[in-house]
């Protein structure tokens, strides 16, 4: 069953008069549970196409369909809703509350939705047990990128969205939080969607979506994805 | 190249921060433009009356005696300290011979006399037949130079041709008695004529009936006064010292009571103005670190970085403080010195600016807005480049005292422990909108009260204290048998008005109005401070609390009464009566003649069963007021002050607003990337609202709760700035209160719902694009 499907999206900006179109009726499938990568230089309009996935964004035109509702639909109130209930967003700065301890930012989640999970729980899960009160001022990037990953998780979401999510850290963390993120989500049966520009990155999905100028170049499936201890970038 | 870019770079970031950059230049215009304003009224008062003084030469003090020989002139001049001294003739009830037979106060003069000489306008001077006229009189009856005009004095004519127009520093505020507050310049003005054109309407012989006294530099006031008592006997009715006349008087309470709002009002403006300039520069140099470190990193001198970030402040600063400085004198002096100027008369028009005032004010905006620019910069000019361009680390989290309570702290929602947890990371900015809010409240209570203060004047004499329909003044040769026999229909209260000299144990003396009545009094009902009835008593005397307070005396003490007779007469002070404005003491018409006086009714108060006009129009009476007049007229010699008050209640409504918008503007732009954060896990709007509103609507009723007591202390402050003739009590009112806390509150709810659409605005992913 395709969770999510994204038919004929366009997203057309108004820059300074001329008209600049980051995602040019871009169409795709990806099925629930499938582990998925955005690929493309620069500009591509990844996370242009990652933010209307996410319910944080307008579409110009098209039909993004989330479980078989269409979204694109959907007004303000309608959209938090969904973020709350579907979304995990886990993004390359970050974005903890700086005046919420780790657990407390993990927290938030129970403040929102149906079903979250347990936030302490979570944090130990991502071996932060112990860090449960220091502020995100008091921690590493690669920390601050774990709890931020277990305040996504900490949500139950149906789909975790992470936009470079290891842009902001060397490569050895930057594949504990790779591996935390393959992990837990083949555990826990979510679907993930990561953008990146980085090719290797791209070798431990089961579905990798070429990006350029707005539109998609290529899809590639593959049936084994590479374990992501054996990257290298 | 270098120089134009960063000029460039000070215009944009302008125009980003518009909003805060407008509003220290609104309230450093307002600082400057209400401190100057309210002190051109005082200065230009001041300046126009002392110049006036000079150049009339008016006399220090004024020595009544009844025919006053050349020995005893001749005597003042000998006191050592005493410059001059002249004599002349003064009458306070010649008619005019014209329409409407309005009264004329008479100085007959000799043409050798030089002091408290009339300012000649139009005309020439005084030849031996012609007469120097009162300006405003002559124009408001249409009378010019040439034109005859007959006077009658003492009940004999006197055909003079006006030669003349003038003014007179004895009366730049020309009300002809004690119980008119409005000049009515075609009612009542002022003569000078020849001493020797007055002998006719006294038996062929000059009278004299006043020795005008001019004092050397340094010499002892009061000393001299209380030689006149030996030089002048049993002649002597009573020494007037120059601020006991009626328009230097009025003169010198404006300039007291204008000084004294000048003081206490634009402090609070000065206060926002530093307190906002501190904030905004704060932010602004702390957002700009980076920037900052580029600047550096390319080379730019310290020197100029600095003057980069000190010019903001130099030129918003500039601007506010040009702009105050044109918009306090002629908008609110000149709207303010209207008022007052249609009292007085003066010979100049053009306003008188308190430079030296101006520059203390101007420097101290330069101080806070340049100065406070300079540091804010200055503290990151001490790290490295490398560490301003490194990405900031975000504000560390800390935890709160309250934590220390898991009881109340587990129970709190997210948004509260975070609003709390923010409060206390941003205590600066909280202080500061407290303080803002509290002055703002305070100001508006303030003016408030001021504006209570005065309209509560006419309503305690006019309402509770008087009540007459009508106060008829009578003619000098009604008497009380007379009035006896006219029966008029309804309550008569007959009074006789007067001044007399008091002297303390202590030897201060003051000329004082007496009022003298019958113990009943059914139409002036005497109150004490506390609003208490009170009655005169059989023997001694009932002084206002304020005159006694001037005296220091109080009930129990005797003071010496002395009037035309030639005895000091010692009269206890047995009640002291509240009276807001005219300062004096009361008496029975049997205690009065007690102590060696004649009761001669010099008005009568009514209260009519039916208005009788063949009274009001007869020849017993020469003039009357209703009540309601004298109410507004009172209104309006005080609408200097109510205008005031309006200004102030207007400019602290600006102030709260201005203060609230950027406080809450500020608390906003802090918390986007919070707000974008939340928005984007899935919290909805009401949910994320309160993060920023809670702060400001706390922040709020905080600052309006500590609002009430600085009203309060400028409240009392104006009080007692106004004078001695008057006697203030400044009362806050809860519902004064209330409408303080509901203006501001007000003013909190529209920033509340501009903040509200700005949070619904946010961009989440603008905001979340890069570190901040
Ligand atoms: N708010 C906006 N207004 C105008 N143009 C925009 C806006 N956001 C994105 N764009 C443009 O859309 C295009 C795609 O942007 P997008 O952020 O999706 O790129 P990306 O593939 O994520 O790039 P990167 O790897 O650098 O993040 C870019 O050319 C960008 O300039
Ligand atoms: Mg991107």
């Amino acid at each position: 069953m395709a969770t999510i499907v994204f038919d004929q999206v366009s997203k057309v900006y108004d820059a300074g008069g001329k008209k600049l179109a980051a995602a040019n009726e871009v169409s795709f499938a990806i099925d629930q549970g499938e582990f998925a990568v955005i690929l493309g230089p620069s500009g591509a309009g990844k996370s242009t196409i990652l933010n209307l996935l996410g319910g944080m964004d307008y579409a110009s035109s098209g039909r993004i369909l989330i479980g078989g509702r269409n979204i694109t639909n959907y007004d303000d109130e309608q959209l938090a809703d969904y973020r709350a209930q579907y979304i995990g967003f886990v993004f390359q700065f970050y974005n903890l509350v700086p005046n919420l301890t780790a657990l407390e930012n993990v927290q938030l989640a129970e403040e929102i939705c149906k079903n979250p999970l347990d936030a302490a729980e979570m944090l130990e899960r991502v071996g932060l047990g112990d860090r449960k009160n220091n502020f995100p001022g008091q921690m590493s990037g690669g920390e601050q990128q774990r709890v931020s990953i277990a305040r996504a998780l900490a949500k139950n979401p149906q789909i975790l969205l992470c936009d470079e999510p290891t842009g902001a850290l060397d490569s050895g963390t930057g594949r504990i939080v790779l591996k935390l993120i393959r992990d837990i989500a083949r555990d826990m049966g979510k679907t993930v969607v990561v953008v990146t520009h980085n090719a290797p990155i791209a070798e431990m999905a089961d579905t990798v979506i070429h990006m350029r100028d707005g539109q998609i170049s290529e899809i590639r499936h593959t049936e084994h994805p590479r374990p992501v201890e054996e990257i290298v970038w | 190249m270098v120089k134009g870019a960063l000029i460039k770079k000070s215009i944009e970031d302008m125009k980003k921060n518009r909003s805060q950059f407008l509003s220290i230049f609104i309230m450093a215009a307002l600082a400057i433009g209400m401190s100057v304003g309210l002190d051109t009224i005082w200065t230009t008062i001041d300046a126009h009356s002392q110049s006036f003084y000079q150049d009339t030469n008016i006399s220090d003090f004024w020595v009544a005696a009844s025919n006053p020989s050349d020995l005893n002139l001749w005597r003042v001049r000998n006191l050592k300290g005493v410059q001059k001294a002249e004599k002349r003739f003064t009458v306070n009830n010649a008619t005019a011979r014209i329409d409407g037979k309005p009264i004329l106060r008479v100085y007959a003069v000799p043409s050798e006399n030089t002091l408290d000489m009339s300012m000649i306008m139009s005309g020439k001077k005084l030849s031996k037949h012609g007469a120097i006229l009162d300006r405003s009189f002559a124009q408001a009856n249409h009378l010019s130079v040439g034109d005859p005009l007959t006077i009658e004095v003492n009940d004999k004519r006197i055909d003079t041709t006006i030669e003349a127009l003038a003014l007179s520093s004895e009366n730049i505020y020309a009300v002809k008695d004690t119980a008119s507050m409005m000049p009515d310049p075609k009612g009542y003005g002022f003569i000078v004529i020849d001493e020797d054109r007055i002998a006719s309407a006294y038996g062929g012989r000059k009278p004299y009936n006043q020795i005008e006294v001019r004092l050397a530099k340094g010499a002892d006031a009061a000393e001299i006064q209380s030689r006149m008592d030996s030089i002048f006997g049993k002649k002597l009715n009573f020494v007037m010292a120059q601020t006991d006349n009626r328009g230097v008087n009025f003169a010198n309470a404006k300039v007291i009571q204008f000084r004294s709002f000048a003081t206490v009002f634009p402090f609070m403006f000065f206060l926002v103005t530093a307190l906002i300039t501190f904030s905004t520069m704060m932010r602004l140099t702390e957002d700009q670190r980076n920037q900052i470190g580029i600047l550096k990193a390319l080379g730019y001198s310290k020197k100029s970085i600095l003057w980069h970030y000190t010019s903001y402040g130099v030129f918003v600063g500039m601007a506010g403080i040009l702009v105050g400085i044109l918009f306090g004198p002629n908008v609110i002096g000149r709207l303010l010195l209207s008022k007052i100027k249609n009292l007085m008369t003066f010979p100049v028009e053009d306003m008188v600016i308190n430079i030296s005032k101006f520059l203390f004010g101007a420097s101290i905006i330069m101080t806070f807005t340049a100065g406070i620019s300079f540091l804010s910069c200055l503290k990151l000019q001490n790290e490295v480049p490398a560490e301003l361009l490194r990405t900031k680390m975000p504000k560390k989290g800390r935890h709160i005292f309250l934590e220390h309570f898991p009881y109340v702290w587990n129970r709190m929602k997210f948004s509260q422990k975070l609003t709390a947890r923010n409060a206390m990371r941003n205590k600066f900015r909280i202080v500061v909108s407290i303080l803002g809010v509290s002055g703002c409240a305070g100001l508006i209570i303030g003016a408030l009260a001021l504006f209570d203060l005065v309209s509560g004047i006419p309503k305690t004499l006019y309402e509770k204290t008087y009540s007459y329909d009508q106060k008829v003044i009578l003619d000098s040769d009604t008497t009380d048998r007379a009035i006896r026999n006219l029966n008029l229909d309804g309550i008569v209260q007959d009074m006789e008005e007067s001044s007399v000299q008091l002297t303390t144990q202590e030897g201060l003396r003051k000329v004082t109005a007496v009022s003298v009545f019958s113990k009943e009094s059914p139409l002036i009902h005497l109150k004490d401070a506390e609003g208490n009835s009170v009655t005169l008593p059989d023997t001694g005397i009932a002084m206002t609390r304020k005159l006694a307070e001037l005296m220091n005396v109080e009930v129990g003490d005797t003071v010496n009464l002395k009037r035309s007779s030639d005895t000091y007469y010692p009269v206890t002070i047995m009640k002291v009566v509240y009276m807001p404005s005219a300062q004096g003491i009361y008496m029975t018409d049997g205690y009065w003649q007690e102590i060696g006086e004649n009761f001669h009714p010099t008005a009568l108060l009514v209260q009519w069963n039916k208005k009788d006009n063949d009274f009001l129009n007869s020849g017993y009476i020469t003039s009357y007021t209703d009540r309601t007049t004298q109410k507004s007229d009172f209104e309006g010699n005080l609408s200097a002050i109510f205008g005031t008050s309006l200004l102030l209640i207007v400019s602290g409504t600006v102030l709260a607003f201005v203060v609230l918008y950027n406080m809450g503007m500020l608390n906003f732009a802090e918390r986007v990337r919070d707000l974008a954060t939340l928005e984007v896990l899935g919290f909805h709007q009401k949910e994320i609202r309160p993060l920023v509103l809670t702060e400001n609507i706390v922040s709020t009723v905080i600052g309006i709760f500590l609002g009430i007591p600085i009203g309060k202390y400028l409240a009392g402050t104006i009080a007692g700035g106004f004078g001695d003739d008057f006697d203030l009590i400044s009362r806050v009112t809860p519902d004064r209160i209330l409408i303080a806390a509901a203006i501001t509150l007000t003013f909190a709810a529209i920033v509340n719902h501009i903040v509200r659409k700005k949070i619904k605005s946010i961009d989440m992913l603008q905001a979340l694009k890069s570190v901040e």
